[in-house]
């Protein structure tokens, strides 16, 4: 008896209806196939399917078992097709009865019958929406994923014979009650405060206005001086993720499986470390087929990438494309697969090998060629497309260790985080219509109508590309920046005082 | 246990010729040995040639005896049968085509028959 059970397949983003086709055949010898392209991860599914019927009290069939995976020139991956082929067979055995309407089953199943997290239900509620299919089924602890999408019923099935009883009409599963963007909490736990940190006004600064436009940050300085510290503590600045990111970034971390058990949708915005031994697969996206890389994990956050220089050569110069253009396209034999990444840099180094060059205090041991070969690792492409370049100097003991009397104030994280979001508003309210949601994602063709520099200012700019020369990339980025200082201030024009701010974080760092 | 497993392997191998028989196979060799593997019974109908392979199980805890039939043994079979077309053309001259059967038996712990089942033509699908 032939049954046919719909499910999907992830590819990239891209969401597939793959028919899974169950013929049992009580007359051929018994076995169980697979076919359609199956990868290992999918033909171990005979095993953990027989095992969960048998233990959910099912009497396995003596019969030949043939699945189709339809259509069939795909390759598959995962454990998602478990649960349809489970159904599947129970169906042919009569145990149960279809839903009427068109129903996704999609999930992994444990050996005992219950259903394990499956990665991706994001994007199948999404898939559903669209291609008009009424009834998701899905494991208890993915449901939530699902729930944010409108419009279509989610059943949350914890095991299989749960879901036996539900189709045989015996005692139905209750769908899953609609979620709502606003319902979603997630507290923001950060490392570290700003109030924390003594000193460092300056890069407390072009934080903010990194954080507040999403422009690119690159921090020099001698060990300890707390370059590290600040780029943790930056998650605190950092506002919570609009309805339209989050749903762009909750479809990455939901195919990547990176929605823990009972999550939805992602609110948080995201900050991820690398460490330099990763390699240019892992950080731009890579395999086959292709899988997101970490710029791709932190699409709309923040990518830190600590001893920048350590980094391979071929991880940065990869880094090119990508940090222009918001997306990255990964081309491999199985396929070509575009991924969002439109994240925030913030990468950090020191001066030289012994880190102490330009250090007041303590001297340099490096030779000169040493200095040059270990600035030469970041090439000038690279160090163009960097908006704010800051150096972090050591802090002052008498900073660390104030007097009774003499009281430090530093500002809360909390404080500087209003700010931004404050100027987060702004932009938003004026780049919405063209799509973006920061100035540093505005192309240079927008800057024109978005951006209104004074007459002084202008001429400001002007004098600074002449004198300095520097590239007309950088010119557009100074306007960028610019605009990002007006907006935290609030003021609709761009003036000579924002000009010269945002020069000289760009000139602070002579290349060369 | 070795001598265990061989002794009720001999059972199996006697109900399954008593049970085809039965059916109107006649038997024409037992237990053909070659250094591939072993045919356990290669029987007659209707002028086709058939290589039975016979399974015997005691209980059906520890798994039918159907899956112990898997590809690596199939084409052990294969193998097998290969080598007795090859050898024999004195019998194999009579039978337009031959097949591969399995005889699967499993019993009670008293010796008794629980079920058993002869599927046909394991290789024709």
């Amino acid at each position: 008896m032939l049954t046919k059970i719909l499910s999907a397949a992830h590819f990239g983003l891209e969401t597939i209806p793959i028919e899974v086709e169950i013929n049992i055949s009580k007359k051929g010898f018994p076995g169980f196939n697979i076919i359609g392209l199956p990868n290992k991860s999918v033909e171990e599914a005979k095993e953990r399917v027989k095992t969960a019927l048998v233990n959910s009290g099912i009497d396995f069939p003596l019969a030949k078992i043939i699945v189709n995976l339809a259509p069939a020139d795909i390759p598959k991956e995962g454990s998602c097709y478990d649960l349809p082929i489970a159904v599947g067979i129970l169906n042919s055995l009569g145990l149960i009865e279809l839903p009427k309407e068109k129903s996704f089953f999609y999930g992994e199943l444990s050996l005992d019958g219950s259903l394990r997290h499956t990665k991706g239900v994001f994007l199948l509620a999404l898939a559903a929406k669209t291609l008009g299919v009424k009834n998701v089924f899905v494991p208890r602890s993915c449901a939530n994923e699902g729930a944010v999408v409108k419009k279509i019923n989610i059943f949350p099935v914890n095991t299989l014979r749960e879901l036996l009883s539900h189709l045989a009409g015996v005692e139905p599963i209750n769908k899953v009650s609609q979620i709502t963007t606003s319902d979603i909490y997630e507290p923001n736990i950060i490392d570290f405060d700003f109030a924390e940190i003594l000193g460092q006004e300056q890069a407390k600064r072009a934080l903010e206005i990194a954080a507040a436009g999403g422009h690119n940050l690159f921090m020099q300085g001698p060990p300890g001086s707390g370059k590290t510290m600040l780029a943790r503590a930056l998650p605190g600045i950092l506002p919570p993720l609009t309805e339209e990111e989050s749903l762009e970034v909750t479809k990455i971390y939901s195919v990547t499986g990176n929605i823990p058990p009972g999550g939805s949708l992602i609110k948080i915005r995201p900050f991820r470390s690398s460490h330099h031994t990763t390699s240019r697969a892992g950080l731009i996206g890579g395999g086959s087929p292709p899988h997101p890389g970490e710029i791709s994990l932190s699409h709309n956050g923040v990518l830190f990438l600590d001893e920048f220089p350590e980094f391979s050569r071929s991880t940065l110069e990869a880094l090119r494309q990508p940090m222009e253009d918001g997306v990255v396209t990964i081309t491999r034999a199985a396929g070509s697969i575009k991924f969002p990444a439109q994240f925030m840099l913030i990468a950090a180094a020191n001066p030289c090998p012994c880190g102490y060059l330009g250090d007041p205090k303590r001297e340099c041991r490096c030779s000169p060629r040493q200095i040059s070969y270990y600035q030469n690792k970041l090439s000038g492409p690279l160090l163009d497309r960097i908006d704010l370049h800051l150096n972090v100097p050591a802090v002052e003991v008498e900073k660390l260790m104030p007097k009774e009397k003499i009281k430090i104030k530093a500002e809360k994280s909390s404080d500087i985080r209003k700010r931004v979001i404050k100027a987060r508003v702004i932009q938003n309210k004026r780049l919405f219509q063209a799509g973006f949601y920061t100035n540093a994602q505005m192309k240079n063709k927008h800057l024109k109508k978005f951006c209104h520099l004074t007459d002084e200012a202008y001429a400001l700019l002007k004098q600074a590309v002449n004198n300095y020369s520097l590239s007309a990339r950088t010119y557009f980025r100074l306007i960028k920046v610019s605009q990002t200082i007006a907006d935290l201030e609030g003021v609709k024009d761009i003036t000579t005082a924002h000009v010269a701010e945002a020069l000289q974080y760009r000139l602070r760092i002579q290349e060369g | 246990m070795k001598n265990f497993n061989y002794q009720t392997g001999k059972i199996g191998e006697k109900i399954a010729q008593e049970f085809l028989i039965k059916k109107g196979y006649q038997i024409i060799q037992t237990n053909f040995r070659t250094r591939f593997g072993e045919i356990d019974l290669i029987a007659n109908k209707n002028n086709r040639l058939i290589f039975v392979e016979v399974k015997l199980k005691i209980g059906e805890d520890f798994g039918s005896p159907e899956d112990m039939i898997d590809h690596h043994k199939l084409s052990q079979i294969q193998k097998t049968a290969e080598v007795f077309l090859q050898t024999n053309p004195q019998i194999v001259d009579n039978f337009q085509s031959n097949q591969i059967d399995a005889v699967c038996i499993v019993l009670n712990p008293d010796q008794t028959v629980k079920r058993i089942n002869h599927w046909e033509n394991l290789t024709g699908g």
